[in-house]
């Protein structure tokens, strides 16, 4: 190939990308809102404690993989006891879903930058189009974050997420769930808070966090990411 | 206690006469745990902060603290548009366009009940109730299209949208009788009530819990039914089930003696045994 139809295939690439990128991504204004939806399949979870293998089972459908019989995974997990741990989901997520940068990330509510951070964590991971299983409800429940909405504040120019999508596996797809509303169900109203995250998802967070720093937070408190905020 | 109404606009039907406008909670909540003060004087503060919210604030609600379905239903749909209200359409799913859409123009049904707050969150976040305002909405067609909660505030917790799986509520008074006839005896004060633990009730697809022969009965939207006898054997969140490995050995302990484990709200669990389905008559 000549270094002229490399130019040439090199300039068109460049439009094609340059259009698909005006086409799906978002420039808003102030007090505007807008919507990210990853479209991870949802799956119900087919027990009562499968909840963490159908939560695998849904990234490794949005990573493009094949269909799985969920007790395969729950299995692999290790069965009764261990379909809600989050090292086995983890475990569950590297070999079934490919993601083999998985990680468990684990934050204490308190201090509240231990919880920012975990939440800008959360943001930046779906920034880079990537899900993210939380453990919910002290422990006993799992799901995948699959977007959110979010408004430009007018006075600080933050993109503040007043929604997050959680498909819950235990029934109702899609629900979505006030950001305030979601913090306060990810800890339980306890201190603890897990996910589990590709490391190289959540790459940005801490330079974003730390461009931002905690001044950029309203006094009402809530996580951040890169120029992001949960509302609270 | 259930209450209905029927949207469209002007043509608005009542199904239960005088319902729309009658108080939505009873005085007492029913629970089995109750809050500390510390608790509840947090919540006091959270309330205020309610209240005083402006319009154009996240937190501000035309009716804080609603009484009645009506009331429920307006700070539902105003919390519902001014969160994807201004979002372009097509930037939105199917089911929220559908929701906003039948919420402007008035073309859906909403039925509101109470659902008896066990999570833990009860006592440790202020913003937590004793209860929460459950939402079933049903389009023109009749079918289910989303069910949400509302705080007892007011404030929106969640909306979901059905996939077409989902069992429909049963009325407490109807699983009542089913416990009655199961176990031989009246079944008394049932109500829906979310939970968390091994044996999770959700929020959207609440548990019936009523009280038969001295112990409470729950029975799971799948119509499982466990019992928690009248000598509970409570656990506490933070000293039983606070790691993997506490949790691991007392869930198979429990396991062991055909049990299960529930939150009653806060740092308090309890063990109910398992009796297996409900005769669905």
């Amino acid at each position: 190939m000549t270094t002229w139809m490399k130019r040439t295939i090199g300039v068109a690439l460049g439009i094609c990308a340059f259009l698909l990128l005006a086409a799906t991504s978002c420039t808003i204004g102030p007090g505007q809102s807008d919507s990210v939806t990853l479209r991870v399949p949802y799956r119900q979870q087919e027990q009562w404690d499968y909840c963490g293998a159908a939560s695998v089972l849904m990234w490794r459908l949005y990573n493009g993989q094949s269909e799985l019989p969920q007790n395969e995974i729950y299995t692999w997990m290790g069965g009764s006891g261990s379909g809600l741990y989050p090292d086995a989901i983890r475990d569950g997520a590297s070999y079934y879903a490919g993601m083999s940068d998985a990680i468990v990330d684990r934050a204490a509510q308190d201090p509240v930058e231990s919880q920012r951070e975990f939440f800008a964590r959360q943001i930046s991971s779906i920034d880079s189009n990537t899900p993210v299983i939380a453990i919910v409800e002290v422990g006993f429940h799992a799901g995948v974050i699959d977007g959110g909405t979010w408004t430009r504040d007018a006075q600080t120019n933050l993109n503040v997420w007043n929604d997050v999508y959680f498909h819950d596996p235990r029934g109702f797809a899609d629900r979505s769930y006030s950001s305030a509303q979601w913090m306060s169900h990810a800890t339980g109203g306890y201190n603890s808070l897990t996910q589990i995250v590709s490391n190289s998802a959540t790459f940005n967070w801490q330079s974003n966090y730390d461009a931002y720093g905690d001044s950029m937070v309203d006094s009402s408190g809530g996580g951040m990411g890169p120029e992001e905020q949960y509302a609270y | 206690m259930r209450i209905e109404r029927h949207m469209p606009g002007m043509r608005t039907v009542v199904l239960l006469a005088g319902v729309l406008l009658a108080p939505l909670t009873p005085a007492e909540a029913w629970n089995l745990a109750p809050c500390s003060p510390d608790a509840a004087s947090k919540r006091a503060a959270t309330a205020k902060e309610l209240r005083e919210a402006k319009l154009g604030s996240l937190k501000y609600l035309p009716h804080p603290f609603p009484r009645n379905a009506n009331e429920v239903i307006a700070d539902y749909k105003h919390q519902v548009v001014a969160r994807w209200g201004n979002i372009p359409r097509e930037q939105l799913r199917p089911g929220q366009t559908a929701l906003i859409d039948g919420l402007r123009r008035d073309t859906l049904r909403i039925e509101v009940v109470t659902v008896e707050n066990w999570g833990v969150r009860r006592c440790s976040d202020p913003r937590s109730g004793d209860r929460y305002f459950l939402l079933t909405i049903t389009d023109a067609s009749g079918r289910e299209i989303a069910r949400a909660a509302l705080e007892e505030t007011g404030s929106l917790e969640q909306t979901g949208f059905a996939s077409g799986t989902e069992a429909p509520l049963v009325p407490p008074s109807a699983v009542a009788q089913r416990v009655a006839k199961r176990f031989g005896s009246g079944a008394e004060s049932p109500v829906y009530v979310t939970t968390t633990g091994s044996l999770r009730c959700d929020v959207l697809m609440p548990c019936v819990a009523t009280r038969a022969q001295g112990s409470v009965y729950l029975v799971s939207s799948e119509n499982e039914v466990f019992e928690i006898p009248a000598q509970r054997r409570l656990l506490s969140l933070k000293d039983d089930l606070g790691s993997h490995e506490k949790r691991n050995s007392k869930l198979n302990e429990l396991k062991a003696d055909n049990e299960v484990t529930t939150s009653l709200g806060g740092d308090v669990f309890v063990a109910l045994r398992k009796h297996g389905r409900l005769s669905d008559k």
